[in-house]
């Protein structure tokens, strides 16, 4: 699509990739890169995410194109699975384990030299070492998931791929897990975590990438996915302490689609954020008014996401 | 080759560590006590005799295959269908080496599973028929018949969503009724296959004798050729789970 959508040391790279299923396209001829950091995957629930993540992790076989993992395809070399963990989406698990055994299990096809060290880690970092015993059909969806959280971790990957790891966590959890990622990101590993909830990859993700109808819709900051989209309508709210002439003055600017005065707020739905921010000095100084705060009402991942939809 | 027994220990735990082994070893114990039943205030030869019979007909014949089926159909099917495969499949592990360990944990855990009711059913044939040799033939039949088994289900329960429906349908028509009725079809019977390896270890009588060679058909006894069979039947399902695995997509849209 643009350059947005690579990165300069990729280590997860889909090329022209494509999956369909029967007559449904799930993902569609996507081409993007990805290098350490958190990365977050967004978009809504049947966008392709998830056939994205499993395209990537070599679970599926791409109808066209081809993921490489550090540089290998996963589904030609498994030894590729030394480097890479994978969070599945399926709340499944291994019932009759207990979380211990599944991790030190993991650990060990996984050829870590010691896996009951490992696995102990593990649990540490996601904070489940006194339920390790439990067997895990008896635990809560959030536990499960920290439990897969550890098991994709406990071979200490370059990449790790997280398909809704949040689903099912408490608040305090998902705070913990968020964090979490954020430290191996700064640890030089290549996250990717998909969502669809806005906040929590706001939070976590340095860079997303939106997918919608299988296809990537947009990468880069929240602020650069702005930008990419200036010719969408943006809210921008503006205190003044004399709101009504400087309203008046803004109207007049060609990129103002709407004005609404609100006390001493003034709320501009404008079609060039930059130009807007340009013309409000002029307005204040010609109508004497005083600016104290100007910032935009919809700067989230959720208006940015809106307006992709939009788009599309 | 490492990760060869690790993969065979966690499908034997996942295939036997569930209260369906307790019902199946349940199934595969109910030769003994209509054994038990029938033989009962009979002469000790007699008792000898119908533990072939009963072994043979309703275990050999019926029960130990179903269970098998059961168990097998269950040995990778099983992470398919409750979407734990991924699990499995994002390790460094090549898919030959999955689906070997599957193949043998699953033979393995089809044979202890029959076996518990293989060596009730041998008590009660000792007791009944005074010779504590009988089940000698049979334990070795159950070997085959797991082994069999597994190299042909564990790839079906990968391929078919009804994998043990299908397969009973398959021991019903083809084992069953095509075996019975077509010569060529024979070669390829697992239970004749086990049968055939059973008759060359099992003391019998003449009648006994001419029963068996009855249901062979064209099938040699001897558990050599037997043996050979199975063993080609299980790499030759090592080959196709292997190629399932690697070229099949084992997880949904």
């Amino acid at each position: 699509m643009t350059d947005a959508m690579h990165v300069s040391e990729a280590t997860v790279v889909a090329d022209d990739l494509s999956k369909w299923f029967g007559q449904k396209v799930a993902v569609s001829q996507v081409s993007c890169s990805f290098g350490p950091g958190v990365t977050g995957l967004l978009g809504p629930n049947g966008a392709g995410k998830t056939t994205f993540l499993r395209l990537l992790s070599g679970l599926l076989s791409p109808s066209t194109g081809q993921a490489l993992i550090l540089g290998e395809s996963p589904r030609k070399k498994t030894g590729v699975y030394r480097h890479l963990g994978f969070v599945p989406e399926d709340e499944a698990v291994y019932g009759h384990m207990t979380a211990r055994r599944f991790i030190e299990w993991s650990a060990a096809l996984a050829r870590v030299a010691d896996p009951a060290g490992a696995a102990r880690r593990a649990l540490e970092t996601v904070e489940l070492t006194e339920q390790a015993g439990r067997r895990m059909s008896t635990y809560s969806k959030g536990m499960r998931q920290r439990a897969k959280v550890a098991a994709a971790l406990v071979h200490d990957p370059e990449v790790l791929l997280l398909d809704e790891p949040l689903n099912g966590t408490d608040p305090i959890q998902r705070g913990r897990l968020i964090k979490l990622m954020r430290q191996l990101g700064s640890e030089g590993r290549t996250i990717i975590v998909s969502s669809h909830v806005l906040g929590e990859v706001e939070r976590m993700a340095g860079r997303v990438v939106a997918m919608v109808d299988g296809r990537m819709a947009a990468a880069g900051t929240v602020s650069s996915l702005r930008d990419a989209l200036s010719d969408t309508p943006r809210l921008i709210r503006i205190e003044a302490d004399r709101p009504r002439p400087l309203a008046r003055r803004l109207l007049a600017g060609e990129w103002v689609e709407a004005v609404r005065i609100d006390g001493t707020g003034i709320e501009i739905r404008t079609t060039d954020a930059k130009a807007l921010g340009g013309d409000i000095a002029v307005a204040a100084r010609e109508t004497g008014a005083v600016v104290t705060a100007v910032s935009p009402e919809d700067d989230s991942l959720e208006s940015v996401f809106s307006y992709l939809l939009e788009i599309q | 080759m490492r990760a060869l027994p690790v993969i065979t220990r966690a499908v034997m735990r996942r295939l036997l560590g569930r209260r369906r082994s307790l019902w199946l070893m349940a199934l595969s114990a109910a030769p003994a006590p209509i054994l038990f039943l029938v033989a009962r205030g009979r002469p000790a030869a007699e008792g000898a005799e119908l533990y072939n019979d009963i072994t043979v007909v309703l275990g050999v014949v019926i029960l130990y295959p179903a269970v098998a089926l059961i168990i097998s159909t269950a040995g990778l099917g099983e992470e398919w269908k409750n979407h734990t495969l991924p699990f499995l499949l994002v390790k460094p592990v090549s898919r030959w080496v999955i689906a070997l360990g599957a193949v043998i944990a699953t033979a393995l855990s089809s044979f202890l599973v029959l076996g518990a009711g293989v060596l009730l059913t041998w008590a009660v044939g000792g007791i009944v028929g005074g010779d504590w040799s009988v089940g000698v033939a049979t334990t070795v039949a159950v070997a085959i018949q797991s082994v069999a088994s597994a190299a042909i289900f564990v790839p079906f329960g990968l391929i078919l969503g009804r994998a043990t429906l299908v397969g009973l349908g398959y021991l019903l028509i083809w084992e069953g009724i095509l075996s019975s009725i077509i010569e060529g079809v024979q070669a390829s019977s697992v239970s004749r296959i086990a049968l055939s390896g059973w008759a060359d270890l099992a003391p019998m009588t003449i009648d006994t004798l001419s029963s068996v060679n009855e249901v062979l058909g064209r099938v040699e006894v001897g558990l050599g050729g037997a043996a050979a069979k199975v063993a080609v039947m299980a790499l030759v399902s090592v080959a196709l789970t292997g190629l399932v695995l690697r070229h099949k997509d084992l997880v949904g849209d």
